[in-house]
């Protein structure tokens, strides 16, 4: 008696679960269509974005010779990538750099495969990149390295942009969100 | 991980840490003056970089396109750093770091380098820092 009680519990509980589901679908309904592009990968391989749809995709700005922000956000998608486990297996982590005069494919393959063999790297020529970050509304901007011994330092727009696989936006994160928040934006692109 | 103290108990550092780079990587650690005076670290050197320095990085606004964005983050050279009197600095992403520029080779995750910082009062210590695996 106490086991058909239980039974009958958890079935309540499963379809409440699956109308809260839907309920949260409805309510976040997904963004945009994230703006397509066309550059260049790590391996010297065009990579238009549209045709990744199917999937999941973590879209930032960033550059190889940034030693705070943008290791601290590759590391922190690799590991929120690394806890959600098989699920997050066709998630893509992106990093469209703001310095192409130093960001080679080449260096990108170097740098991004640091932090995970799957992770994509994208450079192109200037004329090809700005559009893009007009699109994606990402602040750049080179500093000179007066005093600096590192030549230049680029700031540029933090912001981590979540893309679902039907290609629509879905959220942002940040450098200093931590993996776990990070992983709930995947959760949340990926459904 | 706790490594390293410099000249006595005076100047202590710890949790000296690194992120996998090319080209140019990263320090953060935690440094802590246990004397009543206050000291200035101000300069550094590591066997696997040309030069290492030390820099902050900041939040802040920037207009483009006739909207003003936030989360711009920039970098700027700081050319000492103080430690408080019976006080501590916290190297720590996002904020204060040191910069090891001309990196001699990649960093990858789990690999330890020596790394000296240079206090005004103090003097040098030698700390071993660690490429923090993903």
């Amino acid at each position: 008696m106490v086991r058909s009680k239980l039974v009958w519990f958890a079935a309540a509980a499963l379809v409440l679960a699956c109308v809260g589901a839907v309920v949260a679908r409805l309510l976040l309904p997904s963004g945009p269509l994230a703006p397509d592009f066309t550059l260049t990968d790590q391996n010297g391989q065009p990579y238009t974005l549209s045709a990744h749809r199917g999937h999941a995709i973590a879209l930032f700005f960033g550059y190889a010779h940034c030693p705070d922000v943008c290791p601290t956000t590759l590391a922190a998608l690799a590991r929120a990538k690394r806890k959600l486990g098989a699920s997050a297996a066709g998630f893509d982590v992106v990093l469209v750099t703001v310095d192409p005069a130093r960001d080679t494919p080449g260096v990108l393959k170097r740098y991004v495969h640091l932090f995970d063999p799957a992770f994509t790297g994208l450079t192109g020529t200037e004329k090809q990149l700005e559009p893009v970050y007009d699109a994606y509304h990402v602040y750049h901007e080179i500093a000179s390295g007066k005093g600096s011994a590192n030549g230049y330092v680029v700031a540029h727009s933090s912001a981590v942009q979540f893309i679902a696989p039907d290609g629509r936006l879905r959220g942002t994160g940040d450098w200093s969100d931590s993996p776990d928040e990070l992983a709930t934006l995947m959760q949340q692109a990926q459904s | 991980m706790i490594a390293a103290l410099a000249l006595g108990t005076a100047i202590l550092v710890s949790d000296a840490w690194s992120r996998p780079a090319i080209g140019t990587g990263v320090v953060y650690a935690r440094i802590a003056n246990t004397t009543g005076t206050p000291d200035r670290l101000d300069a550094a050197r590591t066997p696997v970089a040309r030069v290492v320095e030390i820099h902050r990085s900041t939040a802040g606004s920037a207009a483009m396109n006739g909207m003003v964005m936030t989360g711009v983050m920039s970098m700027q050279r700081v050319p000492a750093l103080t430690i408080p009197a019976h006080g501590s600095v916290t190297l720590a992403p996002g904020g204060y770091h040191l910069m090891a520029i001309g990196l001699r080779h990649d960093l990858h995750p789990g690999e330890r380098f020596p790394l000296r910082l240079h206090f005004a009062t103090h003097g040098w210590a030698t700390v071993t820092v660690r490429v923090r695996p993903i």
